[in-house]
């Protein structure tokens, strides 16, 4: 089989093929079980929702690129609609819009993985090979001083005169990016070594065949081993054009932790205990914005290159669970993700220039689910207690922080808003200021709705990624991973995607 | 903080310690536990069920229907929206994206109707019934919690807000959030125009960006 792309939209009729594997999504994890699968010299077919886009489709404009780039385009929320969940769609999913934040898991959640929930292999030392290998291929360095644009200098700032740990970020860019500041609407200057750019056209010079506008409907199967999956070719409305099938003895979903157990669940595979789609994470964040005097102009350069670990204890039993970081956005999404309408949002906007912003993101422990109802996707995610408690005191430290740095007032977008001007008034914010629909809150790292591990009666796949019910049928997304990860996930994703897709290979014979 | 059996997993990953989650949930009396419950179907199912009651009889269907007018050249463009849902969806944003004599330009300025208009187009059917749903929430319901029978769009700009800060405030947490998805599309539709990135001082895109800028 020859490698190629095809864009679903505009082929002709409809699309029937035969492979090893077809592998349900084209982001991080899809991507990298693909280019894997194809050097071990298997059939690969990769199917893919979203469309192809490249650095010239990228026009930094958000009311064109958000529809465009997120599913439900940029819209989706959790069921009783507090929380807007991101996820990306397109050839290279989240890595064409997400922020390049290259991090390992830490070792303590590694280790919790390998000797609490039976993940053979996952301790660091064992993983370590699989980050290292990804580091290398998608170029992982650490973002320089040069590149440390005001914003976060100033984030840097106020976590330093508070003696605060923390530090330098790593980034997978290279020489292309300008630091332009427009990462999470697709890089126009082809700076990012993302999937995309790096691992899907590997996997075509590898054999393998790439399907954008192509959505997976349904795995096949006789309840006993993978037979292929069914889906549809969709035109530039997302509206149906045709039919794809592809035949297969194998198939990896890389849908993520919201679209891969929605795959399966449609496609009613064996899941005698009923996990599949349960134990979701994802991160939960709140926002704090610091008012200075000083312009700032944080939509420009580098968005992310400094955070904060003060708070982020990964010990079991940890009372500290936030992870600071900084998160600007462009003109709708800040005014998105502020409170209040009329005057008093529009006079917040007008400080845009001289404001700066940090997100405080939960290692959580609640546990939400996936599930479907008729074509909808069902997410639901209710922080409990003792989240919330973390939201408090990452909003609280974050103030903290932003106060160090020099703001004159600090702002939670919260119903009513918070607005913060001294010490004093940090001590306001409690769990109780963290009910639904209280303060905006965003997830952008679902997780864990199909967790590895040893034991078939609390997990899906087995320590390499392998479902424990159905012959032929593997998870490289991050629905592998049994707990929170407490940080970027994307290297995680990439390294337990290539971990499994060995595995696979292996299995397959190649 | 966890209840997991001592030295034992702490995530759920054993179904005591699922269960012990589920029963603290439950002990709590948690008010947002329960409004969680209040499923995105149960919501529409009683906005359209209060819309139905209020468009029994022919004299309260002419009521409904009545009042809603565009210039015909903006009727003759609408791709999704009916000419009623322009003009409910604009009067919402109009009090969302209001300035009082500052320097950003209104809603109309910047096509903002037109825009939603485009983009409810692109919605799958669902979510656009989600979305017509709503704005027949605000339009006809939302008011009746501020003691006002009027419909959102015949009511005065103070009215209208204390409508708007209703929703945003509600108990019901599906009101609230259906209440900052409208604000969200409101807002994407004003600020993704260049003529409003001059009075917040941003300089918008690099690409394309024309000789002189933006500003």
């Amino acid at each position: 089989m020859s490698g190629r792309i095809i864009h679903g939209r505009s082929h002709e009729g409809e699309l029937r093929l035969r492979a090893d594997v077809v592998v349900c999504g084209g982001g991080a994890g899809g991507s990298m079980a693909a280019r894997e699968l194809a050097r071990a010299g298997l059939r690969v077919v990769l199917l893919e929702e979203g469309a192809d886009r490249l650095p010239p489709d990228f026009t930094q404009r958000e009311d064109e690129m958000i529809p465009e780039l997120f599913q439900e385009m940029g819209g989706r929320r959790t069921a009783d609609l507090a929380i807007l969940v991101m996820g990306g769609r397109g050839l290279g999913g989240s890595t064409i819009h997400n922020q390049n934040l290259c991090k390992r898991a830490p070792d303590e959640v590694l280790s919790r993985w390998e000797h609490e929930h039976g993940v053979e292999g996952a301790r660091p030392a064992a993983m370590a090979p699989f980050y290292a290998e990804v580091e290398r291929d998608l170029g992982v360095v650490r973002i320089r001083d040069d590149q440390v644009n005001a914003h976060n200098a100033l984030f840097a700032r106020g976590r330093d005169a508070l003696g605060w740990r923390g530090g330098r970020l790593s980034h997978n860019r290279d020489e292309r990016c300008v630091g332009s500041g427009f990462c999470e609407l697709g890089c126009s200057f082809d700076g990012k070594l993302n999937a995309r750019r790096v691992l899907l056209p590997q996997a075509v010079e590898a054999g393998a065949v790439v399907v954008s506008d192509a959505r997976v409907e349904g795995l096949r199967h006789d309840g006993a081993r993978v037979l292929g999956a069914s889906g549809a070719l969709l035109d530039a409305r997302g509206r149906v054009r045709a039919r794809v099938e592809v035949d297969a003895r194998a198939a990896c979903l890389a849908g993520s932790a919201i679209g891969s157990p929605a795959i399966a669940l449609r496609s009613a595979v064996p899941d005698p205990r009923s996990l599949i789609g349960k134990r979701l994470r994802i991160h939960p964040g709140a926002v704090v914005a610091g008012l200075f005097d000083e312009p700032i102009e944080a939509w420009r350069g580098i968005p992310q290159s400094e955070d904060c670990t003060e708070h982020l204890d990964f010990a079991q039993g940890s009372e500290r669970r936030v992870w600071l970081v900084p998160s600007f956005a462009h003109p709708v999404g800040a005014a998105s993700s502020m409170t209040g309408f009329g005057p008093t949002l529009m006079g917040r906007m007008r400080a845009y220039p001289r404001m700066a912003a940090l997100a405080a993101m939960v290692h959580d422990e609640s546990q939400g689910s996936v599930t479907v109802d008729g074509e909808r996707t069902v997410i639901e995610y209710l922080p409990d207690e003792a989240d919330r408690a973390q939201l408090a005191l990452g909003v609280r430290e974050g103030a903290r922080l932003l106060l160090a740095a020099g703001a004159r007032e600090c702002v939670v977008p919260a119903v009513p808003e918070l607005a913060l001007r001294g010490e004093a008034d940090l001590d306001a914010i409690t769990a109780a200021r963290f009910g639904p629909h209280d303060a905006k809150l965003t997830a952008v790292h679902p997780m864990g709705t199909m967790p590895m591990g040893a034991d078939p009666s609390t997990s899906v796949t087995d320590a390499l990624g392998r479902h424990h019910h159905l012959r032929g049928l593997w998870v490289t997304d991050g629905s592998l991973f049994p707990t929170s990860i407490g940080g970027p996930p994307q290297l995680s994703v990439y390294a337990f995607a290539l971990r499994a897709a060995r595995a696979l290979a292996d299995e397959l014979g190649a | 903080m966890s209840d997991a059996p001592e030295g034992g997993p702490r995530d759920g990953d054993s179904r005591g310690g699922e269960a012990q989650r589920a029963a603290r949930a439950r002990q709590a009396g948690d008010r947002e536990t329960r409004g969680s419950r209040w499923t995105r179907r149960r919501f529409l199912r009683i906005g359209l069920a209060g819309g139905a009651l209020l468009g029994a009889g022919g004299l309260c269907a002419r009521f409904m229907g009545s009042g809603y007018e565009v210039e015909a050249a903006r009727a003759r463009a609408l791709v999704a929206l009916s000419v009623k849902e322009l003009v409910v969806v604009e009067a919402i944003i109009a009090r969302i994206l209001r300035d009082d004599g500052g320097d950003l330009p209104a809603p109309a300025e910047v096509e903002a109707g037109a825009f939603i208009d485009a983009f409810v187009g692109r919605l799958d059917e669902r979510n656009a019934g989600d979305f017509r749903s709503l704005l027949h929430v605000v339009e006809h319901l939302a008011p009746l919690a501020t003691g006002s029978l009027g419909r959102f769009t015949r009511l005065s700009g103070d009215a209208q807000d204390e409508v708007l800060r209703g929703l945003e405030e509600s108990p019901v947490g599906l009101l609230r959030g259906g209440f900052d998805a409208l604000r969200t599309l409101g807002l994407l539709a004003y600020f993704r125009h260049p003529s409003t990135w001059a009075a917040i001082g941003y300089d918008g895109p690099m690409v394309g960006r024309p000789q002189g800028g933006f500003r």
